[in-house]
């Protein structure tokens, strides 16, 4: 477990300024929901699809397509049959299983959910973690969350190696009984000594940390400095002309074309 | 006198300590939440342990600690999954569980103390645990069960919505049937966790 879903590369994605990034890919979220023609919810669709394509490459538009499939064919089948109205494709007994309105609702949410989801994988795999915080503090984030999301990034690789230590040492003492590992509801209750373990070592770090922030100025009013920022100039003038051209061609098409 | 005895029983106020609370509490919820995952096969979401977490910590170490830690936690386990579409969601339902279960677990104790609090919640009872946390655990699996059902509606509909509702109740009893020991054996085990409530 490496902490981060960050894909290296220099695709324009990689170069597009992460406060940019971010404000796009929230605001095609929102277009997603608004309740605009099949047409253009698919032209958000294509747009976010071959941003993705065209940047990280068609492996990377396959990976999230695979995680939701199962997700994406459940919509289709179990969607139309709550909307049942206009031209009936199949009837079975009294029940209307497929019509018109069914299926442009099946499709509508298909391009909702395959978009959302390509547009928040397109942000965060191509934005460092870092610049991702930086990002999400330009746009409000109090310094303290920035902070603990941070941190809390960098502890999860050093819990997982002390669970998988705590998990040996519980193993050890269950090879003296020769008797194999319980599952389900038992499988848990065989959990619970080692969570406690877990949970007990991970606390007792609690205070070693907080001195070592409180010995790096966290808690003090004076004003801060950062060691890092995120680069301006023509780099983040370039970015947001793209993407205020991007967003006022996208909220123009979804009034324009009601 | 009464003043120096309240200002005894005050938590601690550093920053920095509630800071370094939620961040590794938050780095437990991930880890618990990723690190034992079982598909639910016809949405590809799956059962994990992320929800033990979140009880763990509104029984022992606080609502405020329960909102942050459990939905910063959840959300970055599903950003580390590969399941970014859920983060916004995951943050907010799993967060608001935390919240409700922690002031529900208390709210027969009105307003004690928090040391006193706990004193009373665990000896004067006599159920091994104190019965207000079962009532925490309903509120905490109706939060969590409705959330993810109405976001999952508003997302991809009803009825791909509905398939979800079993595995996530089924998720929440796991939590809460995993949690309410764990915070009795952390507390008997290492008491000073007392100290970090807030």
């Amino acid at each position: 477990m490496t902490g981060s879903f960050f894909l290296p590369g220099n695709g324009f994605l990689h170069r597009f300024d992460p406060r940019c990034k971010l404000l796009l890919a929230v605001l095609f979220s929102v277009l997603f929901f608004l309740p605009v023609r099949l047409p253009i919810i698919g032209a958000y669709l294509g747009f976010v699809s071959l941003s993705l394509l065209l940047a990280l490459g068609p492996r990377e538009l396959l990976r999230p397509l695979k995680t939701i499939a199962p997700l994406l064919l459940l919509i289709l089948l179990l969607t139309p049959p709550f909307h049942a109205s206009g031209q009936v494709y199949l009837r079975v007994g009294g029940l209307t299983l497929l019509s018109a309105a069914g299926v442009r609702e099946a499709l509508r949410l298909v391009l909702r959910f395959s978009g959302i989801t390509f547009s928040f994988y397109a942000l965060l795999r191509s934005t460092d973690p870092e610049d991702l915080i930086l990002a999400l503090r330009a746009c409000g984030l109090p310094f303290a969350a920035g902070l603990v999301v941070s941190v809390a990034l960098q502890y999860v690789p050093s819990l997982k190696v002390l669970y998988d230590q705590v998990k040996d040492a519980h193993r050890l003492r269950r090879a003296e009984s020769a008797l194999p590992a319980p599952k389900g509801l038992r499988g848990l209750r065989t959990l619970l000594p080692l969570l406690t373990s877990v949970l007990i070592l991970s606390i007792r770090r609690i205070p070693s940390l907080a001195m070592a922030l409180e010995l790096r100025g966290v808690g003090l009013k004076n004003r801060r400095t950062s060691l890092r920022r995120l680069p301006g100039g023509r780099r983040l003038a370039a970015s947001a002309v793209a993407a205020a051209l991007v967003a006022g061609a996208a909220a123009a098409s979804a009034f324009l074309f009601p | 006198m009464r003043k120096a005895k309240k200002e005894e029983r005050r938590l601690p106020r550093s920053p920095a300590l509630r800071i370094a609370t939620i961040a590794v509490l938050t780095a437990v919820t991930v880890v618990f939440t990723y690190l034992v995952r079982i598909p639910i096969a016809p949405t590809r979401g799956y059962l994990n342990l992320g929800d033990v977490a979140v009880y763990f910590c509104a029984f022992t170490l606080g609502p405020l600690t329960a909102l942050l830690a459990g939905g910063l936690g959840t959300a970055l386990a599903d950003l580390l999954a590969g399941y970014p579409q859920w983060i916004p969601i995951s943050l907010l339902v799993h967060g608001l569980q935390g919240l409700l279960a922690a002031l529900v677990a208390v709210l027969p104790l009105g307003r004690l103390s928090p040391g006193r609090r706990d004193r009373l919640a665990l000896r004067d009872s006599r159920w091994p645990f104190p019965p207000a946390w079962l009532a925490a655990g309903g509120v905490g699996t109706l939060v969590m069960c409705a959330g993810y059902f109405t976001a999952g509606a508003v997302m991809y509909g009803f009825g791909a919505a509905l398939v979800e509702l079993p595995g996530n109740l089924l998720q929440n009893v796991a939590g809460l049937l995993a949690g309410i020991p764990l915070s009795l054996a952390v507390r008997k085990a290492y008491p000073p966790v007392a100290e970090l409530r807030w």
